[in-house]
């Protein structure tokens, strides 16, 4: 079941942006961003994060204005702080759940937050309000351990969603491109006995079969190549009680409309099928028995392929030149 | 020699994946040693820090600051799991829709699901509401989110006939996993089913029953009694800590005066804007009570057309919480008062329940005590609780006052914040009509209301901010996707018109709005001066055509009537609509595409939430065993 959250920012790219103008040196884009921050915090969802590290830029902004007093330079600079921390200790001891609620400091060892921040907090709280220098030190380092804990995970957080998100698809692809083609074999073979080469109900069999991947792989790279790597592993391109040297005509005849139609709407696919069928002939797995027959039938495979200039332009030179690159990479 | 390929390489495994998180592993294997934990510091750095997202364990410590967010006294403990044997139940009839049963005097049924009741014979009563073949069909709601409503013979013998519905609420459930596993089928397929004991429930809710002891029957006798001597002349309010069963009770007031006065009619001031009764959270409002209520408050929304819960009035507050602005809920809530005097001059008189916040203590104390002079009550029904500042006042101040004992904690399965969400997903989803109707087409699919703000023809005339100001520049960006109230002046009194509108401005997008005064805070429009209509979803903002685009419950002819006024949007502290922007992800038909689309981060404000694995896994075993697992 997958868990969603929901953020206060429209695409992730915004929150990049807010990340580069609050660590920028450019007092401008650093207001920009905090005004953001603060209009982010009234949707809701605000990461307490990215809102500590707003109030501590605001409070350095508030700093750099001559006409504030120095007691509110030393206020803003420790409401900032404060809030900063408890907030962190107060939403650790909630995800704790334990019998005893654990103390600021127990906590802020658990998050590896530093215990200088913690004694500062409690200064700041419950004695005279630290000196100027010693907040804008903490404050500097608070910034800091932002970074570390939060702001410089940000892109990684991005790219693993979206590994994950192509991982379940390959899986997903792969079952899935098994079923089409193994569907449209038997319906074209059916067809083909019943109706013959021209008829409609073949040529139906090939457009429901090549709109189905489509709609499967939906233009993704890497989902063509694994429903070819597919077609090709599963050796359904060759009738499976084949002799040796026996010809092909028949599966030319099940294959090439369907093939032809797949490579016409996505042409790195010709590339993608011929090397694959390349890579398989040369190197037959383990298992395979019936190896030889297999890179048999898929070297006549591409000869077919390499001879269909007339459906297929540029074929031919394209089987050539990867046969070479093949060759080449053998030992 | 061929080089021997993997089957990795062949179809494209996801390696990246598997060894970022090894890599991680490692590094966080020495760092675990030390006791430190960097998953913990990123899982606390992204939870927000605004009082929404505590855990479940955090609401049962101690937390006596009068803040409106305080739960249940401390140590509250919870009574064991109730088993509640119904004695001698005698199943008449049993067939595919429909089951009867004969109840002898006193004896109990306690049913779980939805369905009709009809009394074929006898009398009964459920949730304080007398049943009688007179009383015809009645629909009663009794989801496991709340204590399950018996019905208790007060004659005997008494035949009750439950009938099978299938409610357009239930179809909610494909919308929100809040509001799934909470009906019930039983092996004929019915929608409901018959407990004999807490503990027959399959499913393992934490269920529980309500029924109506002697001394809240006694309390509810007197008071439907009062109201007949006093000929309707009557203002009852009941008051108590959160969670001690108020609005329960004001059901069961209603319900004894809809049986037994002559009128059979109440009216209902709904105070508590953060769990109201009869509409979306963050308003107060007047309805007309008609017909029993027989389900908790997301099971029957009033509206302007509904026969049996009438929306007289409503003020909106634009938040959740009378907290930050006290002086604005006191003046909505005159508002309707005025309102409500005008209605029941002379002859007309009709009783009116007050339903008030949990908030007993500090700041919500001196509101109440406020409150209490302008709503004139004459009854006060107290329940047990330590709130002296307000206990006090609340006495003398009323005629007659009640006190009833506080009903045992009963577990919820549903938080406070989830019962909102439920709240405003009935009420968005509720279809104008004279019995309740709900769709359960995702609001992404609902048709918008495409309405302008350009100056020369604007349909809507100003954004307004109640609460914290906005700066003008992102005024747009908050308000895209979020949940305003749409409210009205009467053109036609134009001078008020005049005096009530100060100069509206324009955002650099062009959305017009009032901006604050130096102050940073804008002083809430006049309640008596404006209309409060409904609430709309901010859908789309298209700066070109310069038009809203907006979802709201009002019907086409009220939107139409809208046209005459000059309308605007308060946007305040509402709820942020997640519900809204997730419905698409757990409807069945749309999910799949949605979850790639989220991957992909095609969709606004969604992401999905990375594994955290066995990391958090682990940790979470390392830590002391939870306060509920040590029994004593």
């Amino acid at each position: 079941m997958a868990k969603y959250t929901i953020t206060p920012w429209r695409h992730h790219s915004d929150l990049l942006t807010v990340r580069s103008q609050l660590y920028s040196p450019d007092p401008i884009l650093r207001q920009t961003a905090v005004s953001r921050t603060m209009a982010w915090k009234l949707r809701g969802n605000l990461p307490h994060a990215v809102e500590s590290t707003a109030l501590l830029v605001d409070a350095f902004l508030h700093h750099a204005l001559p006409s504030n007093s120095p007691f509110s330079i030393r206020a803003v600079y420790s409401a900032a702080f404060t809030r900063f921390v408890t907030g962190f200790c107060d939403i650790g001891r909630n995800r704790e759940r334990a019998l005893e609620p654990s103390s600021m400091l127990e906590i802020a060892r658990q998050i590896g937050m530093p215990a200088e921040f913690v004694a500062l907090r409690h200064e700041a709280t419950h004695e005279d309000l630290p000196s100027v220098q010693r907040l804008v030190a903490a404050c500097e380092q608070a910034l800091e351990w932002l970074w570390d804990v939060y702001w410089s995970k940000v892109d990684a957080v991005a790219v693993v969603v979206a590994k994950q998100a192509e991982a379940v698809d390959v899986a997903h692809v792969t079952v899935e491109a098994r079923r089409v083609f193994r569907d449209f074999r038997g319906a074209r073979r059916t067809a083909l006995k019943k109706q013959g080469t021209h008829s409609q109900e073949a040529r139906l069999v090939v457009t429901e079969a090549a709109a189905n991947l489509r709609s499967l792989c939906s233009n993704r790279a890497e989902a063509t190549e694994t429903a070819i790597a597919v077609l090709v592993a599963d050796e359904l391109l060759y009738p499976s009680e084949r002799e040796l040297g026996a010809p092909l005509g028949g599966a030319f005849m099940i294959w090439d409309d369907l093939l032809i139609d797949i490579t016409d709407k996505s042409p790195s696919s010709l590339r993608v099928l011929t090397k694959t069928m390349f890579n398989r002939m040369i190197s037959p797995a383990i298992t395979r028995t019936t190896s030889d027959i297999g890179s048999d039938a898929l070297f006549i495979w591409l000869a077919h392929i390499a001879s269909s200039e007339a459906v297929l332009p540029s074929a031919r030179a394209l089987v050539v030149s990867l046969g070479h690159g093949v060759a080449e990479e053998q030992p | 020699m061929a080089q021997k390929r993997k089957a990795k390489d062949a179809f494209g495994a996801p390696e990246g994946v598997l060894s970022a998180f090894a890599a991680a592993r490692l590094k966080r294997a020495d760092q675990e040693a030390a006791g430190v934990s960097p998953a913990l510091a990123e899982e606390v750095a992204t939870t927000p820090y605004d009082g929404h997202h505590s855990s479940p364990g955090a609401s049962t410590r101690v937390s006596r600051g009068g803040s409106p967010n305080d739960a249940v006294e401390e140590n509250v403990r919870l009574p064991p799991p109730i088993s509640y044997r119904t004695n001698h139940l005698n199943v008449v009839d049993d067939d595919a829709e429909s089951m009867t049963l004969l109840l002898g005097i006193n004896e109990i049924a306690c049913i779980a699901g939805e369905y009709d009741v009809t009394i074929l014979d006898g009398a009964a009563t459920i949730y304080g509401f007398l049943l009688r073949p007179e009383s015809g069909v009645q629909r009663v709601y009794a989801p496991s989110t709340h204590a399950l409503p018996v019905i208790t013979a007060r004659r005997g013998p008494t035949k009750v006939c439950l009938r099978s519905v299938k409610s357009s609420l239930r179809t909610l459930e494909r919308l929100s996993p809040v509001f799934r596993n909470i009906w019930t089928a039983d092996e004929k397929e019915r929608s409901f089913k018959l407990l004999q004991t807490s503990s027959e429930n399959s499913s393992q809710r934490p269920l529980s029953i309500l029924d109506t002891d002697d001394a809240s029957q006694g309390i509810l006798t007197q008071i439907a009694g009062r109201v007949n001597e006093r000929d309707g002349d009557l203002r009852v309010i009941t008051l108590g800590p959160k969670s001690s069963g108020k609005s329960t009770f004001n059901r069961q007031i209603c319900n004894a005066i809809a049986a037994r006065t002559p009128k059979k009619r109440c009216l209902y001031l709904d105070l508590d804007p953060g769990q109201p009764e009869f509409g979306p959270p963050g308003q107060v409002s007047l309805v007309e009570v008609r017909a029993p209520i027989l389900g908790h408050a997301f099971t029957h929304p009033a509206s302007k057309k509904s026969k049996s819960y009438r929306l007289l009035v409503t003020n909106t507050l634009a938040s959740t919480s009378f907290k930050d602005d006290p002086e604005h809920y006191i003046a909505c809530v005159r508002d309707i008062m005025v309102g409500y005097r005008a209605r029941v001059q002379g002859k007309d008189a009709q009783p009116l329940i007050v339903n008030a916040s949990g908030w007993v203590t500090g700041l919500g104390a001196t509101v109440m005590i406020d409150l209490l002079d302008v709503l004139g009550i004459t009854d006060t029904v107290l329940i047990d609780g330590d709130y002296p500042l307000l206990a006090g006042p609340a006495r003398e101040k009323s005629e007659v006052f009640y006190k009833l004992p506080r009903p045992p904690a009963r577990p919820s399965s549903r938080t406070p914040a989830e019962l909102r969400t439920m709240q405003m997903m009935s009420y968005f989803h509720s279809q104008a009509s004279s019995v309740p109707r709900w769709t359960a087409k995702p609001i992404s699919s609902l048709k918008p209301w495409l309405v302008s703000y350009s100056a020369t023809n604007p349909g809507i005339h100003a954004i307004v901010s109640y609460g914290q100001a906005v700066p003008p520049e992102h005024l747009s960006e908050i308000l895209d996707g979020s949940i305003v109230a749409i409210i009205s002046i009467d053109i036609s009194t134009d001078t008020t018109a005049q005096e009530l509108l100060p100069m509206v401005l324009r955002t650099p997008n062009g959305l017009p709005y009032i901006p604050a005064p130096p102050s940073g805070y804008l002083v809430p429009l006049d309640p008596g001066q404006t209309t409060t209509h409904s609430l709309a979803l901010v859908r789309a903002i298209d700066p070109e055509m310069q038009t809203l685009h907006l979802i709201t419950p009002l019907s086409e002819s009220e939107i139409a009537g809208l046209m005459e006024r000059r309308v605007m949007l308060v946007r305040g502290n509402f709820d942020s609509p997640d519900w809204a922007y997730l419905e698409d992800l757990y409807s069945d038909e749309t999910k799949d595409a949605g979850k790639k689309e989220v991957a992909e981060g095609k969709r606004p404000w969604v992401r999905l939430r990375e594994e955290v694995g066995v990391e958090g896994g682990v940790w979470r075993v390392r830590h002391p065993p939870m306060a509920g697992q040590i029994s004593g």
